[in-house]
């Protein structure tokens, strides 16, 4: 046996060896570019666009700033923000700027000391002339205001205008006629309403629509302020308005394992006649075209119940914090300015989607439809609400959320889904 | 011969002292390696499950027993427990039956074409299984699913369900989705195995007229039993980890009926900021894992390796 | 040579008559079928436009078109995530099997007194459930300002990579006869000549196989890069794959099948060049002794 040949091999393997062990450690240490302030923007990107249109945000301000203060962003996919959002701003070398949701969440950020109070800002810069009014009363929390929003939205009845004209239909202003519509949508064959349930979080939207506008804003706030327990009466009956929807076969077939994606195909092929989702969708009712929409469609806020005054849900869909322990929150602030400038929220329209947060950006490059839902957020005031995940802390939504969901699947009563909300709630925020 | 080695085997530190290099590096290195990244991590587990802490503070509250006592009366715990055992005897009876089955086949010439299947069952076990995941949340999809075409193409149009939809389904559709990606390993495992029966054994049997179905139970099975031990190891932790196919098709949904005790330790500690609790949690998969080995090693290996 | 459990079943035809032959067939269709099926269904669904994937899941295509593939490469920022991928798995696996060579060494070939519960104690890091581990690696890898690093994925995945290479190339050095080793000792070699001139030489199979098994474990890991990373520049195939079960992707599916396919191609690569090395015997066998 020849002593050579196997020599040779060994000594190509230990050569592999060694340059992928050094690659590797090349690859950890690669050197950080060295620029006068750093700073490092942590972001949502739940859609392509977003990524694209931060990176448009950073490039512009590198252009001009970069000398002075050079801007890095680092993104996660939305799903998966939710977790890291967390871990990065816990770490011991924290973003400067962060995305951050409102609500619950925001109120935990704020609890465990990570969110810097904007308020002085706020006052330099004169961010509330120019901001939409609910999201800087959804920024406000005690005295102090702690995030800025960069993206509102609002949740509504989506319908469909052509199917509407030829079922003889008229838009709806109150719950009855919205049933009655509803029935005479069913009886016409289609699917009432979309629901797309897989990942579990579409039903919240309609179901708080529905508490507030059937119990008043005053029973939402107290519910998820924890002033009421989940268990209350108008909560369990509004999972029975749900839960009978379903009954009826309101919802299309099979709607625990649709998801919001794949549901558009059957939307846009005419298979059902409402749609209870959020503003944010309208990225994807734009499809390819140029303008809003695909498909002839419409808006109606959740018509109220017995006369009540409507409410429409208008929510922070994009938050922005700056860390407590940012070195440079003076630079960050200044970032912060430039996010929700006119250029910067009117370059969001044609890139990413809308709305703006700003009530200076130009929307008319939108449909007469957006244009007009921009109106209508604009002046909801700060008389809104936003949906429970967003209102209260991951571990209540997560458990409320999966309660509704058995609900509508038949598998637990309304008063069993609003005995394990509260159950977690307890769990999380004490008994009331 | 055995007995001879014995007679002579020296003392720990005798041999530390002729083989110096490889003491270093052969047995106190791996050792030292599990002692940081096996040993220190479960410690460390469990004094933390006796701990609050919401992974954003520095500090951690010491509660005592309380999440155990919590977690003793948690309704998501349970399913979550159930539901690895559920995952473990499907796993069993659908991957490593079917592997011993397709093996034994394969050895005795009823399959033909034997290196095209092992190829084509070998290949999903390379498959990452969020790619096994996305695939059949793709081909099991209510709107556009090729499963339901077929079923109904075919007249089965009546089993069409919502697979990973229905409360009542969705978690043995995950089991027999994570069976099609293992049923390789069992089988190229119990392949190997039959490899080394002696021939003389089969062909024993059927002189004297064993069918197949009789060879399999009576001959390749005891003669297997190694194999199996192993392959049962293999079965109850990779059912333990059941975790990736949870993350990517359910994540828990629908109504926390798929959860498992690995994506529940997730769930809390990274979503919900309970790592106490959290750990509470993995404490419970090792007192189940130490458990399920133990009856493993007390039945099935016991004697298997006395060779 | 055959590799029949029978003596005497060398020829197919003498062993089973028609029916038999029949049974056979219909098995390995319902086998290709079932795992065959799937993998082509989702080849096929990618490379379809919309409309043809509008058309059932069965149709086929109109024409073949490679656009959901540039969609989704881009999309996803596939580039940066293979790279990362084929890191890890590389510098993972080749630092486990170097870790794992003196070990295998030691119990195999040296009489090392305790040596079955040394590698009993060893093995259990095989059997360890990640969860139960992510958490505290998830807190030290963080106190030492190694979360998020690509250095601190390598280290973990290089040591719960090396209890299955000691395993895997212990069982091949047993195999190694003795004799040149006993001479090359008579001759007064040390531990360590005995290792690098004959023993290492003679492994190199051994270390291919188990590099192979570890590189695709690797590949195939989602739970520590999910934990241990937080930016997407860091992210592995597996957990920037998470992107396209996300409803923006998934609306039609020709996006997400085409990102799977890409996703599998280096293992595609990776298992026709070493398929057989892996599946015979060799890691199977590592079970035995």
């Amino acid at each position: 046996m020849s002593f050579n040949q196997p020599l040779n091999r060994r000594m190509l393997l230990a050569a592999t060896f060694a340059a992928s062990a050094i690659s590797a450690i090349c690859a950890a240490y690669a050197p950080a570019s060295a620029a006068p302030i750093e700073l490092r923007y942590f972001y949502r990107a739940p859609w392509p666009s977003s990524e694209i249109y931060a990176n448009y945000l950073i490039d512009e301000w590198n252009k001009k700033n970069g000398a002075r203060v050079h801007v890095t962003g680092a993104s996660v996919d939305g799903e998966t923000y939710k977790t890291k959002q967390t871990i990065e701003i816990a770490s011991s070398n924290p973003p400067d700027i962060f995305y951050s949701w409102e609500g619950g969440r925001a109120a935990e950020v704020i609890k465990n000391g990570f969110a810097a109070d904007l308020t002085p800002y706020y006052q330099k810069y004169g961010w509330e002339k120019v901001l939409v009014p609910a999201g800087v009363s959804l920024a406000t929390f005690g005295d102090k205001k702690y995030f800025v929003p960069t993206e509102v939205g609002a949740s509504v009845v989506w319908y469909r205008k052509d199917l509407y004209e030829k079922l003889g239909l008229k838009v709806p202003k109150t719950w009855d006629e919205l049933m009655a519509n509803a029935e005479a949508g069913k009886k016409a064959g289609l699917w009432p309403f979309m629901l797309a349930h897989q990942k579990k979080w579409p039903s919240q939207f309609m179901w708080s629509a529905i508490l507030v506008n059937k119990f008043g804003l005053d029973t939402y706030d107290g519910l998820v302020s924890n002033k009421i327990p989940w268990t209350d009466p108008r909560a369990v009956e509004t999972t029975q308005i749900m839960a009978d929807l379903s009954k009826k076969g309101y919802f299309e077939p099979s709607f625990n394992s649709i998801d919001v994606g794949p549901a558009m195909v059957p939307w846009s092929q005419g298979k059902a006649l409402h749609w209870y989702q959020g503003s944010f969708n309208l990225g994807r009712f734009r499809g390819e075209n140029a303008k809003c929409c695909v498909v002839p469609m419409d808006y109606f806020p959740m018509p109220p119940f017995d006369g009540h005054k409507p409410v429409m849900s208008v929510f922070a869909e994009d938050t922005i914090m700056i860390h407590a322990k940012s070195q440079h929150k003076d630079e960050a602030a200044e970032f912060v300015d430039w996010m929700i400038s006119k250029q910067a929220m009117t370059e969001k329209l044609v890139i990413d989607k809308p709305f703006p947060s700003s009530t200076e950006a130009d929307l008319s490059g939108l449909s007469e439809m957006e244009q007009r839902l921009g109106k209508d957020m604009a002046n909801a005031g700060s008389f809104t609400f936003m949906h429970v995940d967003h209102a209260t802390p991951p571990a209540i939504s997560d458990r409320f959320l999966d309660a509704v969901q058995g609900v509508l699947a038949g598998a637990v009563t309304p008063e069993e889904a609003m005995k394990t909300t509260e159950q977690e709630a307890i769990r999380t925020r004490g008994k009331i | 011969m055995s007995e001879l080695l014995q007679a002579k085997q020296p003392s720990l530190f005798e041999f530390a002292r002729a083989h110096v290099l490889a003491t270093i590096f052969g047995i106190v290195m791996p050792l030292a390696v599990f002692a940081v990244f096996v040993g220190y991590p479960i410690a460390y587990t469990v004094v933390l499950s006796l701990y609050e802490w919401n992974g954003m503070t520095p500090t951690k509250t010491f509660v005592g027993l309380a999440n155990y006592e919590y977690m003793l009366q948690d309704r998501y715990f349970y399913t979550a427990l159930f539901n690895n055992l559920k995952w473990l005897a499907v796993t069993l009876v659908f991957p490593v039956c079917l592997g011993l089955v397709i093996a034994y086949s394969l050895r005795a010439r009823i399959l033909p074409f034997p290196t095209l299947v092992r190829t084509v069952m070998f290949f999903p076990v390379t498959m990452s299984l969020i790619s096994v995941g996305l695939m059949f949340l793709l081909i099991l999809n209510p709107l556009f699913g090729a499963f339901d075409t077929l079923l109904q193409s075919i007249g089965l149009g009546g089993l069409v369900m919502e697979w990973f939809g229905d409360y009542r389904v969705a978690l043995y559709t995950l089991t027999v989705v994570s069976g099609w990606a293992f049923t390789g390993m069992p089988m190229i495992f119990y392949f190997a195995g039959l490899g080394d029966v002696p021939k003389d054994t089969f062909d024993a049997a059927r002189i004297e007229g064993a069918g197949h179905p009789r060879m399999l139970v009576q001959i390749a099975l005891p003669q297997l039993r190694p194999v199996t031990a192993v392959v049962v190891m293999l079965t109850i932790f990779e059912s333990l980890r059941a975790f990736d196919l949870i993350a990517v098709m359910t994540k828990g949904a629908p109504f926390g009926t798929t959860n498992v005790l690995g994506y529940l330790v997730y769930l809390e500690s990274f979503w919900n900021g309970r790592f106490g609790y959290g750990a509470a949690l993995s404490v419970a998969i090792l007192a189940v894992s130490v458990g399920l080995a133990a009856v493993v090693t007390r039945t099935l290996m016991r004697g298997a390796f006395d060779v | 040579m055959s590799d029949a459990i029978f003596n005497f079943a060398d020829s197919r035809r003498a062993l089973l008559g028609f029916t038999g032959r029949l049974v056979g067939f219909t098995l390995l269709a319902t086998l290709m079928l079932i795992w065959l099926g799937p993998v082509l269904l989702v080849v096929l669904t990618s490379v379809k436009s919309n409309n043809d994937f509008l058309a059932g899941p069965f149709a086929l295509p109109s024409h073949l078109t490679f656009e959901p593939y540039l969609k989704v490469w881009f999309a996803l920022g596939f580039g940066p995530l293979m790279a990362n991928s084929f890191l890890y798995a590389t510098a993972g696996s080749a630092l486990a099997v170097i870790l794992a060579l003196v070990p295998a060494f030691t119990l195999s070939r040296l009489d090392v007194p305790g040596k079955k519960l040394i590698f009993g104690i060893i093995l259990t890091g095989l059997m360890l459930p990640q969860q139960t581990v992510i958490i505290p690696l998830y807190d030290t890898l963080r106190s030492l300002n190694l979360l998020d690093t690509r250095l601190g994925l390598i280290v973990v995945h290089a040591a719960y990579g090396m209890p299955a290479q000691i395993l895997i190339l212990r069982g091949f050095m047993t195999t190694i006869p003795r004799d040149i080793e006993k001479a090359a000792y008579l001759e007064g070699a040390s531990d360590f000549q005995v290792f690098w001139r004959i023993i290492l030489p003679l492994s190199v199979p051994g270390i291919l196989v188990g590099f192979t098994l570890n590189f695709i474990a690797i590949w195939k890991e989602f739970v520590f890069g999910l934990v241990l990373l937080n930016s997407e520049a860091n992210f592995p195939v597996t957990v920037g794959m998470l992107k396209l079960n996300s409803d923006r992707y998934m609306s039609v599916f020709n996006l997400p099948a085409a990102g799977l396919v890409i996703s599998q191609i280096p293992i595609v690569i990776l298992f026709i060049l070493t398929y057989r090395k892996i599946s015979e015997g060799n890691f199977a066998g590592a079970t035995k002794g």
